[in-house]
């Protein structure tokens, strides 16, 4: 255990430090490519975060076998403060309103200006921060349920617009914090199948394949009826939106979006032979993980003309998959020890 | 959790006895109970009301309305939106919560199903009144005409059709094959000749053999699998009936899963206000407990939450995107002519709901029960500010205008729902309101 959270410790800090070096010497590089992989780590978090709450109302088998799994991507939160200090940082290379005089050219200007904007980074970290708190401490999680899981849906929503749609200000989708939602729950999901699924077996194996189905089908409707709306309408504005990434090599990663995040995913789960063969359900989660990281990247990266290299992206990943790593391993050395301090007799922790 | 879906006390024989005494009345001759006298010459009244309005629009023509430019969409449409929504309730306890393998569905699915039908034919009465001439209803199939032209089928009123006529045949064939068993079973039990053959006659010869049982629960589930995407899909494609639209307010991305929202609110309201007068009157407390009335609140709660983080979105939106008439209109809504219909919805579709938190309301079934009412009437009043507002408040200065209904687009919504109880009731004295096979497995399940 010691030996692996140093890997991870060192991996996070040698990636912290190429991106920090690569941010000063070229920017443009650097920050489209954070922003891109810091959106697709903070729906684990987020959305292990509902599926915890969801669970203390609602009960049921698949909640429990998850358990470990999505208190470990709750621990993956401390992450966020140098993710955002990163956003923020880069926020003049990645947001046209963040830009001097950029205010005046946009509509929305009484949300996207920066007074506002920290303001609601403090709230989110807040809200975020007193969640993570109930859920992980375990205690009045059924209580707190029912707000935690309205302030999230809020918070959660408006992040995303915040993050990835006010990159491009005239772009506007009332859906969009719905479908940031809807993907940050299926990546949590999935993310708690693979940590999990080895262990699984029987009707309850079945069980995770089903709601990973349904996560899957939930996404889908939402991203497509906005696609689907968007395309019907052909209004400038919007269209502008898709063109870019519809196009050339992003159009090539839009099909392959729907091949690898819908398409196969659907047949695997939905055939009830595969529904019981954990190699089926394993694959069907890992193909949603990673695609669900590349759809946060073909959201994030087609913004700008000029091609973002794939190195800033492949630091970037590596320090949120390292950080990630080391809060884990962490976090499952904290539990273990308190598990093992635990008399038989005490109350559950 | 059985003991909370069913009484103690109740066994399988105990509960068929029960409700095929209700429906079969076997002792009392045709009686029937005052109570349904009662709310059948209702329902008829207002049904008459709505024939003699059809009557006279078939004659007059669309005229009699008070649609006009701007406003070309008024009651037809808003009540077809309604209606269908009313409808969903009975898919979403039924078919979701049977894929869900929610045990206490089961007391409750017969009676959502029946609301679903009667409400699924309302909603289909209106597109085709609103066509002006309905005796070319069937140009809303997308075959060749003599023109050699083509359905637009990138229009969601096309998919419309399908969606509407997929939803409510297989809501038809999705209740009449759960029925089956019971039919059968009522078949066995009657003691008069009409009933045996009235009863035979539905059942389809349904013997209840283990070969017919082994076929029967696939195809069940398989058919709840189906009900389940498809009340999404056509809500869905009801939402992009507006979102595809060019008038200021409608075309919202949301409006897809925004009106499947609605719908889960409007539906769980419709049983409830059917459920909670109807437990008392056929006896069914034993199997409807205070319980479901507990878990129905709550899921109603839940959907009214939805239904506001929608507004919330709706009310962002509007300012956050680009569209200057999006934002005049919603000035308009707020304080324009139509005002106390945007404030009402507010009031009525998310405030009241909020009462349900409380576990000491939820248990208080008058309150729960004109909550209820309140959302019905919310929700209207919510299709009436999307269509109404929006159409009177268009893009030009110019093309403003304004809607009143009239005397016959009121008494049609009364025929509507005259037409709804009518059909209800009928269900409700000769249909048994419990699903007895399947309340049956539940209660031998119990340990």
């Amino acid at each position: 255990m010691k030996y692996a959270l140093r890997i991870a410790a060192g991996v996070a800090a040698v990636a912290l430090v190429a991106v920090v070096a690569a941010a000063i010497r070229v920017p443009q590089a650097v920050f489209p490519a954070w922003l891109a992989v810091c959106a697709a780590w903070i729906g684990w978090p987020l959305g292990s975060m509902a599926l915890v709450l969801v669970h203390a109302l609602t009960g049921g088998r698949w909640g429990d076998i998850l358990r470990p799994a999505l208190r470990a991507g709750i621990a993956t939160l401390p992450l966020g403060i140098p993710a955002l200090a990163g956003v923020l940082w880069g926020a003049r290379h990645l947001y046209p309103w963040v830009q001097p005089g950029g205010g005046a050219r946009i509509t929305n200007g009484f949300y996207l200006n920066v007074p506002f904007a920290m303001g609601r980074v403090v709230a989110y970290v807040l809200v975020w921060g007193w969640l993570g708190t109930v859920c992980l401490r375990g205690r009045d999680v059924g209580r707190t349920a029912p707000v935690g899981l309205i302030a999230l849906a809020f918070t959660s929503g408006f992040a995303a617009i915040d993050l990835t749609e006010s990159l491009d200000p005239h772009f506007s989708s009332s859906a969009y914090g719905l479908i940031a939602a809807a993907g940050s729950v299926l990546l949590a999901f999935a993310v708690g199948v693979l940590m999990e699924g080895m262990w699984t077996r029987g009707q309850d194996l079945r069980d995770l394949a089903r709601l990973l189905l349904g996560l899957t089908v939930l996404w889908a409707y939402l991203d497509f009826m906005q696609f689907l709306i968007v395309w019907q309408s052909n209004l400038p504005v919007e269209a502008a939106w898709y063109a870019p990434r519809l196009r050339g090599a992003w159009g090539g990663v839009a099909l392959t979006i729907v091949a690898l995040h819908f398409l196969l995913p659907f047949a695997v789960l939905v055939l009830s032979p595969l529904q019981a063969r954990r190699p089926a359900i394993m694959l069907a989660a890992g193909l949603l993980t990673g695609m669900e990281i590349l759809r946060n990247l073909w959201l994030v990266l087609p913004t700008w003309t000029q091609p973002v290299p794939l190195a800033g992206v492949g630091l970037s990943l590596f320090f949120f998959g390292g950080g990630s790593a080391l809060l884990v391993l962490r976090h499952r050395n904290r539990e273990s020890v308190l598990s093992c301090s635990v008399q038989p007799g005490d109350a559950h922790v | 959790m059985t003991g909370r879906i069913v009484h103690p006390g109740e066994t399988p024989w105990s509960m068929t006895e029960r409700v095929c005494v209700t429906t079969l009345r076997p002792d009392a001759g045709l009686w029937t109970p005052l109570w349904w006298w009662l709310c059948l010459g209702m329902a008829l009244a207002l049904l008459a009301g709505g024939v003699v309005s059809v009557a006279w629009l078939f004659y007059a023509g669309l005229g009699i309305w008070g649609i006009d430019w701007p406003v070309a969409w008024g009651f037809d449409i808003l009540n077809y939106v309604w209606w269908i929504a009313i409808a969903s309730g009975g898919t979403f306890i039924s078919a979701l919560f049977f894929l869900l393998r929610a045990p206490w569905r089961t007391s409750l699915n017969r009676l959502a199903e029946s609301l679903t039908l009667c409400a699924a034919l309302c909603a289909a009465i209106f597109p085709i009144l609103h066509l002006g001439r309905p005796q070319f209803f069937y140009w809303l199939f997308p075959y060749p005409n003599t023109m050699g032209l083509w359905a637009q089928f990138r229009s969601p009123l096309v998919w419309d059709f399908f969606a509407i006529l997929a939803y409510v045949l297989c809501s038809v064939l999705f209740w009449y094959f759960g029925l089956l068993p019971d039919l059968a079973t009522l078949r066995e039990r009657a003691q008069r000749r009409w009933q045996r053959v009235f009863y035979g006659v539905l059942a389809l010869g349904f013997r209840g053999s283990a070969r017919q049982w082994r076929h029967y629960q696939p195809v069940y589930g398989v058919m709840a699998a189906l009900m389940a995407p498809l009340v999404v899909s056509v809500h869905s494609i009801v939402g992009m009936d507006f979102a595809g639209g060019a008038a200021t307010g409608w075309h919202s991305t949301q409006f897809p899963p925004f009106f499947v929202f609605g719908a889960g609110l409007s539906g769980f309201a419709i049983v409830l206000l059917a459920v909670i007068p109807l437990r008392p009157a056929l006896g069914l407390q034993p199997y409807i407990t205070d319980w479901h009335i507990d878990v129905l609140g709550r899921l109603l709660l839940t959907a009214s939450l939805c239904v506001a983080y929608a507004y919330v979105m709706d009310v962002f939106s509007t300012f956050y995107g680009p569209d200057q008439a999006d934002r005049t209109m919603f000035a308009f809504r707020l304080h324009g002519l139509y005002a106390p219909v945007y404030w009402g919805t507010i009031m009525l579709n998310i405030v009241f709901p909020q009462l349900l938190w409380w576990r000491g309301v939820r248990m208080k079934q008058p309150v729960v029960w004109a909550i209820c009412l309140g959302v019905l009437v919310g929700m209207w009043l919510e299709r009436f500010q999307i269509i109404v507002s929006s159409l009177a408040r268009t893009q030009l200065q110019s093309a403003w205008g304004q809607y009143t209904p009239t005397l016959w687009e009121w008494s049609l919504l009364a025929g509507t729902i005259g037409l709804f109880l009518t059909a209800f009731l009928l269900l409700v004295r000769f249909i048994p309101m419990l699903a007895m096979a399947e309340m049956r497995a539940v209660l031998e399940d119990r340990p």
